[in-house]
């Protein structure tokens, strides 16, 4: 692997609009029940819009029977739908719930960070959309910035499958609230 | 493929432009305009889900007649019987009463481009009927800046970075205006500018804030007089600004001496740490940009608080600093509606019409008298879900003797009509859309084919006006001959090619354009007004009485008010309830928990809901969605002043929790 692609998320910037979500369906058109990218609040305040991590150890990857996975020279796990048999594997053993599983169609699809637009030169959709620049694209070799760490609080064990995944540090605001004049 | 230009028609601050990608009749893409100076190539969730939108199942095909109002036993009917129902009923309710006051209108802003005026045109046509004026949104902070800032001068967003001191009150626009969010952090990143948010709820935005002060609901003016009280009381105020560009400032700082930080800090429900650090936040910024939403405009008496801190403002000096200023409603185009009313009202008019303020529509329209009002036109509006006072809908549409309603959908005010017209997507249509909130216009060119037998408000308006003038010629005045083309090119551009700067269409159809600002003249004045702090002490708490809680029901990020409901890319149609969330303190002293089915009651109405605990709720709050189909509107009601919007926030509610055995089948409301 040369210099893996990851996403790079600055949580403090993150305003849970979603528009990222519906970004990659306006770009994968997904059905409603599909979620390649969704926005969780992991704690009080804290909205992360995940994907696929494109891991460096993909569990997908080595769970599959059918060997449907691959993982590209730049880090990106593609899955090739006409392998998949729809045995759900993959979909248990992600610990970000990132493949997801089509009824109608018995197969498996996830994020493939938008794979045919890098080709082209394109960013992600979801970066694309992301009006506050909460959500990039990095290379991981090249991250040498010290704010930027390889997990925060509420997210995933990463020793399992090392998401390609990186944030920023939490930069923790001032509130007063009315009821227990609450100080952060 | 094919490529449009296509800009977000919704009555909503980014008005965004976008670029729709087209193969065989279908949209399969949409791309937000990078060159847009505001928006720069952002669509929100709502943007992006406009694929679902153009094909949703839900909406309407054809026109319909509904037998018996409310019945829902629905005809399918052609546009042409439709026109002709509709063309009789105006000549008879013309020939009955020898004016067309008898006609009336109800225009939203569903959809605000300026085409979709011609329903004002069309009715305008018409010579003398039932009028519309006022502004839904905005008429409580429009009519008291008036007094206070004249035309006020609206700073333009894009430069809101270059402030010192960024503050949000009574807004959220991590939900409704997420461009601003990235200017926002612009400030912050470039300057270290602060962000700060005041607010009963506690927000997405006020999660982002740097500062968030939580404050008890109605108590906006209080804090804002509070802090001004403060900045007289250190002297730390903008003399020159005062003394060169505002009038009664001597007598507003007298009156503010009457004021005690301790009523401040009762009603705001602030510590008094919480106010000195925000007090100390205005004394430590001369340049701040300040705005204010429309949260704290919708309750009673609210343009006291909009004037307090349109004063605070002033105090500060802020007004003529870079990026500072008051934040609220770009008004500075020339109403459009009225140009298009002006354009196509008849010559030899027999009188004005009348008007009624769309605020208060339906109280006044059920007073009207010779004629009372017997037909309602509905477009770009869904008032039976929408509206404050829903039993004075219902009364009104009862003495009415045909309701006619445009929309894309069956929503609770169509299907309390008689006949239903399919209304185009904004796809379907040519427009152009003028943000009231940034500098922008960006046309709207026809993408897509009509949608089965939908059409826009403008062809609807020339087909029935040339049906009406060929059962009884002259009967109407609208140009009928002028389609969308002809009303961009002919009538809008040379009003508007100097402001903004271009030519042609063709200009327009390469990008969006700002419109060339003049910066605050020197000759302009604030007026502070001391009449605020006498009307202040008048007022009398509400806080104990059978309905102890406010109901809160503010704009959600994953629909306009009862619009995109049914895109389930947005909104997963399980739900078999509203979701109301209720603080803590409601919780516990009631025994409820997430999940348990609750009814909240005003005392208009009631409706079932699933509970869920918010600990970050004020006390007193219980928060809900707008919805159309789980309205929430007919808890609301009363009277309120007029010039003012409806106080949607004034709503008082007690919660009841409802044990499983007596729950009724399925859930009305």
């Amino acid at each position: 692997m040369n210099n893996p692609k990851a996403f790079l998320v600055d949580v403090s910037l993150c305003i849970g609009c979603r528009a990222c979500e519906m970004a990659c369906r306006n770009e994968n058109l997904t059905p409603s029940h599909i979620h390649w990218r969704h926005v969780i609040e992991i704690e009080e305040g804290v909205f992360l819009s995940m994907a696929c991590n494109h891991c460096e150890n993909p569990e997908c990857f080595r769970v599959c029977p059918e060997r449907a996975f691959n993982k590209r020279h730049d880090g990106i796990v593609e899955i090739n739908s006409s392998l998949c048999n729809g045995c759900r594997r993959c979909v248990t053993a992600c610990p970000y719930h990132a493949p997801q599983y089509n009824a109608s169609t018995n197969k498996v699809t996830r994020c493939n960070m938008c794979a045919t637009r890098q080709d082209r030169g394109e960013i992600p959709a979801c970066v694309e959309a992301c009006p506050t620049g909460a959500l990039s694209l990095i290379l991981l070799n090249d991250s040498c910035n010290s704010d930027v760490v390889d997990t925060i609080q509420g997210f995933t064990d990463i020793r399992l499958t090392r998401p390609s995944i990186r944030f920023h540090q939490i930069k923790t605001p001032k509130r007063w609230m009315i009821s227990d004049d609450e100080k952060q | 493929m094919t490529q449009f230009r296509n800009a977000c028609p919704r009555h909503c601050y980014g008005s965004c432009a976008m670029f729709s990608n087209v193969k065989g009749e279908r949209l399969i893409r949409v791309i937000g305009d990078s060159k847009h100076g505001y928006t720069q190539g952002s669509l929100c969730a709502k943007g992006y889900s406009l694929i679902q939108y153009t094909l949703d199942d839900y909406r309407l095909r054809y026109p319909l007649k509904q037998l018996r109002r409310g019945s829902g036993e629905w005809r399918r009917i052609s546009w042409d019987q439709a026109y002709d129902i509709i063309s009789l009923k105006i000549i008879e309710l013309n020939k009955t009463f020898g004016s067309n006051k008898a006609i009336g209108y109800y225009k939203g802003t569903g959809n605000i481009g300026l085409l979709h005026h011609a329903v004002e045109g069309m009715f305008a046509g018409l010579g003398s009927c039932t009028n519309l004026t006022g502004n839904i949104c905005a008429d409580t902070g429009i009519h008291v800046l008036e007094k206070t800032m004249g035309s006020f001068p609206h700073p333009d967003p894009e430069d809101m970075h270059k402030a010192n001191l960024i503050v949000i009150w009574g807004g959220n626009p991590t939900s409704t205006n997420i461009n601003l969010m990235r200017i926002i952090y612009k400030a912050r990143k470039d300057k270290s500018v602060p962000l700060v948010v005041i607010d009963p709820v506690f927000t997405n935005t006020a999660k982002r804030a740097d500062y968030y002060f939580q404050i008890e609901p109605h108590s906006d003016e209080w804090l804002a007089l509070g802090i001004a009280k403060r900045l007289v009381e250190v002297k730390h105020i903008d003399e020159g600004f005062i003394k060169e560009h505002t009038c009664g400032y001597a007598e507003f700082a007298r009156e503010l001496d009457r004021l005690l930080i301790d009523e401040v800090l009762s009603h705001t429900g602030l510590s008094t740490e919480a106010f000195d650090c925000l007090c100390k936040l205005f004394l430590e910024h001369n340049a701040i940009a300040c705005l204010t939403g429309f949260g704290m405009q919708r309750y009673r008496g609210a343009g006291k608080a909009v004037n307090a801190i349109s004063a605070l403002i002033a105090l500060t000096g802020s007004y003529y600093t870079a990026g500072g200023g008051l934040y609220f409603y770009n008004k500075a185009y020339t109403d459009p509606a009225e140009f298009m009313i002006e354009y196509c009202k008849p010559h030899s008019t027999d009188g004005e019409g009348r008007f009624v303020n769309i605020n208060t529509f339906p109280q006044e329209a059920l007073g009207l008298q010779d004629p009372p009002l017997k037909m309602l036109w509905v477009s770009c509006a869904n008032p039976l879900s929408q509206g404050f006072d829903l039993a004075a809908w219902y009364d009104l549409f009862s003495q009415l003797e045909l309701v006619v309603c445009v929309d894309l959908y069956l929503t609770k005010t169509a299907r309390q009509a008689d006949i239903v017209l399919p209304a185009a997507s904004f796809f379907e249509e040519e427009d152009l859309i003028v943000s009231f909130w940034h500098n922008w216009l960006t046309l709207n060119e026809k993408t897509l084919p009509s949608f089965y037998e939908s059409k826009s408000d403008l062809q609807i308006a020339r087909e029935l006006s040339s049906y009406i003038n060929r059962i009884k010629p002259g009967f109407s005045a609208f140009p009928s001959e002028m389609n969308a083309l002809d009303w961009i090119c002919k009538f809008f551009i040379p009003q508007m090619e100097d402001e903004y700067g271009f030519n042609s269409i063709d200009d327009l159809r390469k990008q969006s354009f700002k419109k060339i600002k003049e910066p605050l003249p020197d000759t302009w004045r604030y007026c502070f007004d001391s009449s605020l702090l006498s009307d202040l002490h008048s007022e009398i708490s509400l806080s104990v009485c059978d309905y102890p809680y406010y109901l809160l029901t503010p704009q959600s990020l994953l629909k306009f008010h009862s619009q995109y409901e049914t895109l389930t890319w947005l909104n997963p149609m399980q739900k078999k309830m509203p979701t109301a969330e209720i603080s803590s303190h409601i919780a516990s002293n009631q025994e409820i928990r997430n999940g348990d089915t609750i009814e909240v009651c005003s005392a208009r109405g009631s409706m079932l809901s699933e509970a869920c605990v918010n600990a970050k709720l004020p006390n007193n709050v219980v928060y809900v969605e707008q919805s159309d189909r789980f309205c929430v509107n007919n808890l609301f009601g009363g009277s309120f002043p007029s010039a003012e919007s409806c106080p949607f926030f004034d709503c008082k509610v007690r919660i009841r929790k409802v044990s499983p055995y007596e729950q009724p089948e399925g859930f009305s409301c």
